[in-house]
C-alpha cells in the first residue's frame, strides 16, 4: 500500500498495533524518472505469517522522511543504509554515524545517476577504435546501415551509460 | 597466526597469518581440510612468515589489513590470494572496494583466481619460502 | 604435488591461430581483462575477382590479476581459440606480473586435455 509521506510514522504505528510487530525489510528504490525516492517497509505478523508491504515516494532533491526508531529500534541500521546509499535524511534518528561506507565517499552509490568512476575512466578495451581494425570478421561483407546502429552499439562498453562516457579523446 | 608444514615440501615450514576477507579464505580452509598445509610445531625460526590477504578487501577495512601487516613481526611477506585482493577483481569498478591490496601494505606474491585453487597457495608458499 | 582434476578451470589457453581477432571476447569480457591488437592485410589469391581482407592478431593479453575465471570468453569464442587449462602454478612477485601476452598463452595449449 502506499502511503502518503507525512503520515509515514502514524501509518506504521497503526500497523504496529494490528500486530504487524516484525521488521522484516526496510529499503529504498530510486526513480530518477519520477524524480522520487520509493521507500519500502515489509512488516510481519508472527500469529499468522501474514506481511504488509507500504510504501511512501518522497522528492530526489531533498529526499527526507520520518524515521521508525521509536517503533523498530533495529530500523535506525536500515535507514543509516539508506541514508548513506540514496542520500535520504531520517528526521528523529539520533544516529549519524556511516555505517559501511567510507565517510568520505561523497556519493550515494545506489542513486542510479551515481558514476562508477574507475569504470567511467578505464579505456574498454572492446571499442573499436582501441584495437588498429578490430573489424570482426565478415564485417566488410556487410554494408553498413544507413541508420549507423550497428556500429554505435558496437562501440558501447556493457554496462557504461552513454552519458557517462568521456568526450572523444579526453 | 599459525605454524605449518607443507605436506610436499616437508622442509618448509611457514607462519601464517590468514586474513579472510571473503569467499577466497575457504580455499586455505581447503588446503588445510586437504592436508596440503599440515599443522606443526613452534619451534625456531620459520621459513617464511606471511600473511594472506584472501577475499575482498574493501576502503572501509584497508587501515584494518595495514594493522594486520604492521603487527606482523619482520621478517614477514605479503600474499595477495585471489582475484579481489589482486586488482580488486569482479569488484574493479566498485565504489567501495579498494583496487588491489598493494594500495595499503607491499605484496610480495600475487596469487591469481576466482577463487585461487588450494594447490596455488601451497605453490605461492614454496615460492616465498624459497625466496625468503 | 597433489592431483589436480584435469577439469580444473586454473588458466586459459589461447590458440593463436584460430584466433581471429574478432573481439568478441574482449567485448563480452565482464571484466575488461583481456586486451587485442590487430590489423588486416590484403591478400590477393590468383583468379580471385577482388582483393580479400584478414585479420592479422598482433597482440593477445590477459590480465589475470583482474579476471574471474568466468569462462564467458571461453564460451564465446567461434573459433574455438580458447580452451581451458588446469595449470595454477603462476603467482607473480610484482605488481603486473599477472598480465600474460600471446606467446605465454599459447604456452599452457599442451596442458589442456583433450583438445
Amino acid at each position: 500500500m502506499n502511503i502518503d509521506a507525512g503520515a509515514w510514522s502514524s501509518t506504521v504505528a497503526d500497523r504496529v498495533a494490528d500486530g504487524f510487530v516484525y521488521l522484516d525489510l526496510l529499503t529504498a528504490v530510486d526513480r530518477p524518472g519520477d524524480g522520487s525516492i520509493e521507500i519500502v517497509l515489509v512488516l510481519l505478523r508472527l500469529d499468522d505469517a501474514a506481511a504488509c508491504t507500504l510504501t511512501t515516494s518522497i522528492g530526489r532533491a531533498e529526499p527526507r522522511l520520518a524515521s521508525l526508531v521509536t517503533l523498530f529500534p533495529a530500523a535506525s541500521w536500515h535507514e543509516r543504509e539508506i541514508r548513506e546509499m540514496f542520500g535520504v535524511e531520517f528526521a528523529g534518528n539520533p544516529d549519524s554515524r556511516p555505517l559501511l561506507l567510507s565517510p568520505g565517499l561523497g556519493v550515494h552509490p545506489l542513486r542510479k545517476d551515481t558514476v562508477l568512476v574507475t569504470r567511467a575512466v578505464t579505456v574498454w578495451p572492446g571499442a573499436p577504435d582501441r584495437s588498429g581494425s578490430a573489424a570482426p570478421p565478415g564485417a566488410q561483407d556487410d554494408e553498413p546501415t544507413s541508420s549507423g546502429r550497428r556500429s554505435r552499439r558496437a562501440s558501447l562498453p556493457p554496462g557504461v551509460p552513454a552519458d557517462w562516457l568521456r568526450e572523444e579523446g579526453s | 597466526m599459525s605454524v605449518y608444514a607443507v605436506a610436499d615440501a616437508p622442509g618448509i615450514r611457514v607462519h601464517v597469518a590468514d586474513l579472510g576477507m571473503a569467499c577466497c579464505a575457504v580455499e586455505f580452509a581447503a588446503a588445510l581440510g586437504r592436508g596440503l598445509l599440515v599443522e606443526a610445531p613452534d619451534d625456531g625460526e620459520p621459513s617464511a612468515r606471511v600473511l594472506v590477504v584472501s577475499g575482498t578487501v574493501t576502503d572501509v577495512l584497508a587501515p584494518s589489513v595495514l594493522a594486520a601487516w604492521e603487527a606482523l613481526p619482520a621478517p614477514k611477506a605479503a600474499m595477495s590470494f585471489g582475484a579481489c585482493s589482486n586488482t580488486g577483481g569482479p569488484y574493479w569498478d566498485s565504489y567501495s572496494v579498494t583496487k588491489g591490496v598493494d594500495q595499503v601494505i607491499p605484496v610480495h606474491s600475487y596469487v591469481p583466481g576466482c577463487p585461487p585453487r588450494p594447490e596455488a597457495l601451497i605453490d605461492a608458499i614454496v615460492e616465498l619460502a624459497a625466496s625468503a | 604435488m597433489t592431483q589436480v582434476p584435469e577439469q580444473a578451470r586454473g588458466v586459459i589457453a589461447l590458440d593463436p591461430v584460430a584466433c581471429t581477432s574478432c573481439m568478441i571476447c574482449v567485448r563480452e569480457c565482464p571484466d575488461w581483462c583481456i586486451e587485442i591488437d590487430s590489423h588486416t592485410e590484403e591478400v590477393t589469391e590468383p583468379g580471385a575477382r577482388r582483393p580479400r581482407f584478414v585479420a592479422v592478431l598482433d597482440r593477445f593479453a590477459i590480465d589475470w590479476g583482474l579476471c574471474m575465471y568466468c569462462g564467458i570468453c571461453v564460451e564465446v569464442c567461434p573459433f574455438d581459440a580458447l580452451f581451458w587449462s588446469p595449470e595454477h602454478d603462476y603467482p607473480a612477485s610484482e605488481p603486473g606480473g599477472l598480465v600474460q601476452e600471446t606467446q605465454r598463452l599459447a604456452d599452457w595449449l599442451p596442458s589442456v586435455p583433450q583438445r
